[in-house]
């Protein structure tokens, strides 16, 4: 490789996105090296692909956003923000339970409000 | 894109709902494991809140929220390569066995993708945050710079060597 392809490569990797222009110094020498035509193309598409990735969104673990709840009601600081998620959690809890049935429903319950009710006193 | 207006309620839980999934998405790419993610985004929504007055409403509140982000996750991966003693260029790197190969030619998408996800994740992690920040989610230089605690210059030296190395372990390595 010249010195004329490196230093053009390396004007390359700095292109601010797949659709900027590339730099005027490097322009002309580009469009007659092939070497340098397939850098730019490698680099376009390097960079086209990483912004498709914000698009790919990645599956968060199934339990995070309950777990992101409940920490935060526990926490000093935003325990008020998100007391209302801890409260209707309980209460969707409280009528699934009653929908299963009489058998156990005092246990579960039992456990429950021991549960919110340290939360909610916090 | 959702935005919170100055004097409006802040909907804290509901921003948690809507937002969530997004932010661990940075957050995995920058630290690049789930365990981490997890705990970074926890972070972040406690430091948002804690925060939540320097919201300014010219900016999204993605935006913002990417910040915060980008902030906890650089404090964690600091305190993890220093729990382990280990220098932050000691990552192992994921062998591609196919270094030649161009991905274009392949007709399985997310074959291609798992592949630039190998890539990304066997960069150094200094070098990965920056692209992810930079060419993944788009956060200007002086925002990363300020949220990695660096430079701008270093910001975009990082970001010239994190694209070059991608580049090499993608589309195989250039002669020099
Ligand atoms: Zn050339």
């Amino acid at each position: 490789m010249n010195r004329r392809c490196q230093a053009t490569i390396t004007a390359l990797a700095e292109l601010a996105s797949e659709a900027a222009e590339v730099p005027n110094g490097v322009s002309a020498h580009v469009e007659e090296c092939f070497r340098c035509r397939g850098e730019l193309a490698r680099h376009r598409k390097l960079l086209r692909r990483l912004r498709q990735l914000r698009e790919c969104g990645l599956e968060p673990p199934p339990r995070l956003l309950d777990q992101l709840l409940e920490n935060l009601s526990e926490s000093p600081e935003t325990a008020s923000a998100v007391s209302g998620w801890w409260r209707r959690r309980v209460n969707y809890l409280l009528v699934a339970v009653a929908a299963t049935g009489a058998a156990g429903t005092g246990a579960v319950l039992l456990v429950l409000r021991g549960r919110a009710g340290t939360r909610l006193a916090g | 894109m959702l935005r919170l207006d100055q004097g409006e309620e802040w909907a804290f839980e509901e921003l948690v709902r809507r937002t969530y999934g997004d932010l661990y998405g940075l957050a995995f790419r920058m630290t690049g494991n789930a365990d981490d993610a997890c705990d970074v985004v926890q972070d972040a929504y406690l430091r948002a809140y804690k925060s939540r007055d320097t919201f300014r409403g010219e900016a999204t509140v993605t935006t913002w929220l990417y910040r915060i982000v980008a902030n906890c996750a650089s404090s964690h991966v600091s305190r993890r390569s220093r729990n382990r003693h280990q220098r932050l260029e000691d990552s192992t790197p994921v062998v591609d066995d196919r270094p030649s190969s161009d991905p274009e030619t392949m007709a399985d998408v997310a074959l291609e993708r798992r592949r630039l996800g190998a890539a990304m994740a066997s960069l150094p992690p200094r070098l990965r945050m920056v692209v992810v920040l930079k060419d993944v989610y788009d956060l200007p230089h002086e925002a990363i710079a300020a949220e990695l605690g660096i430079t701008e210059a270093a910001a975009k030296v990082r970001l010239h060597r994190g694209r070059r190395k991608l580049r090499e372990r993608l589309y195989g390595q250039r002669r020099q």
